[in-house]
C-alpha cells in the first residue's frame, strides 16, 4: 500500500514536470503583449508579473523579447539576428535535401 | 502567429520550414539566451534545435502544438548543453528558493533528479503525459476564467516550480502553512475530478479508481 502522503508527492512532482514541459500556464502572446503595455486589469497583471518576472518563464521572455523587437528598430539587435537567420537557412535547407536523399 | 502545414512540414518543403524559421528562430535565439550567454554558443544551440525539428517532425503529434514541439526540443538541447559542462555541486544549489523559476530548473535540470523522481517519470507513459497536460489546462483555465489569479500563482509555485508550503506563506500573504496545505489539497481534488471525467475506462489513472481512492 503506498503512503497516501508519498502518492501525492509523486504525484505533485509529475504534475511539475508536465506543467513546465507542456506550458500550461504560459499565456497567449496577444495576452503577455496587452501586459508589457500595461491594458491588463490588476489579477491577470500580477500573475503575470509572477509568471514572467518571479518565475523566470523562458519562454514567455523569449516571446516578450520578440514581441518588443518587432515593434521597435533595434538596428544591432537585428543585424546579429540577420546573420543568424542567413546561417539557419542555409544549415536547414542543406540538412533538409540530405534528408530527402 | 502564422499557421503552419504540419504535411508539408513532413514533406520537409524547404519554404514551409523556411516560414517556420522566420517566425520563430528569433524566439527560440531569445530563449536559449535565457540560458546560455555567450552568443556563438547560442546560436550553435538554436541550429541544432532547427535540425532536431526536421528530424523529428515526421514523429510530431497533433496533440502538441508547434510551440511546445519546438521550445521543447530547444529546452532539451539546453539541458544536454550543461550536462557537457562540469556539473554544478549539489551544495551549491542548495534549497535557498534560487531555483524556484522556470530558469533555475530547466538549468539544473539533469543534476535535480533523485532516482525515485526518475521511476516516477519514467511510469507516466507518453499518453498518460498528454492526458495530464490536458487536465491541466483545462483546471489552469478554470482559475482564469474565474478570476482566481492568486491561487493560481500559488498552485504553480508549488506544483511548477516546487516551492515549499511555507515559503509560500511569506511569499503570497497566506494565513498559514495549513490554508496553503488547504489550496494545494483543493487543487489535486480538482486535478483527480477532471481526471476522472477524462478517463472513463479507468486505463490511464487506475490509481484513482482503487478502493479508497477519492
Amino acid at each position: 500500500m503506498v503512503d497516501p502522503e508519498k502518492r501525492i508527492n509523486q504525484m505533485t512532482f509529475t504534475l511539475g514536470q508536465v506543467w513546465r514541459e507542456m506550458r500550461v500556464s504560459c499565456p497567449h502572446p496577444d495576452i503577455l503583449l496587452a501586459w508589457k503595455e500595461g491594458s491588463l486589469e490588476k489579477g491577470p497583471s500580477s500573475y503575470l508579473d509572477f509568471h514572467v518576472n518571479e518565475a523566470e518563464c523562458p519562454v514567455c521572455q523569449a516571446v516578450i523579447e520578440d514581441l518588443e523587437r518587432r515593434g521597435k528598430d533595434a538596428a544591432e539587435e537585428s543585424a546579429l539576428l540577420e546573420d543568424l537567420r542567413e546561417s539557419l537557412l542555409s544549415s536547414t535547407r542543406t540538412f533538409l535535401r540530405d534528408q530527402k536523399k | 502567429m502564422s499557421e503552419f502545414s504540419i504535411a508539408k512540414l513532413q514533406a520537409l518543403d524547404e519554404s514551409e520550414w523556411a516560414r517556420l524559421q522566420e517566425e520563430y528562430f528569433p524566439r527560440i535565439y531569445y530563449y536559449v539566451r535565457k540560458s546560455i550567454k555567450e552568443h556563438q554558443t547560442a546560436e550553435d544551440v538554436v541550429q541544432d534545435t532547427f535540425l532536431g525539428a526536421v528530424r523529428g517532425i515526421p514523429n510530431f503529434k497533433e496533440e502538441y502544438t508547434l510551440d511546445q514541439f519546438l521550445f521543447g526540443i530547444a529546452r532539451n538541447r539546453i539541458i544536454d548543453f550543461f550536462r557537457k559542462k562540469k556539473p554544478i555541486p549539489i551544495s551549491s544549489q542548495g534549497d535557498d528558493g534560487k531555483t524556484r523559476s522556470y530558469l533555475g530548473l530547466e538549468r539544473f535540470a539533469s543534476e535535480r533528479r533523485s532516482p525515485d523522481e526518475s521511476a516516477v517519470a519514467f511510469e507516466f507513459s507518453s499518453a498518460k503525459r498528454e492526458a495530464l497536460g490536458k487536465i491541466l489546462k483545462v483546471f489552469v483555465q478554470e482559475l482564469w476564467e474565474s478570476g482566481e489569479f492568486q491561487k493560481l500563482m500559488i498552485l504553480e509555485f508549488l506544483l511548477a516550480l516546487g516551492g515549499r508550503n511555507k515559503e509560500a506563506v511569506s511569499r503570497f500573504g497566506v494565513r498559514d502553512e495549513k490554508a496553503v496545505a488547504g489550496i494545494k489539497f483543493r487543487a489535486l481534488e480538482r486535478l483527480r475530478s477532471l481526471a476522472r471525467q477524462m478517463d472513463p475506462s479507468h486505463e490511464w489513472f487506475e490509481g484513482l479508481w482503487k478502493p479508497g481512492a477519492r
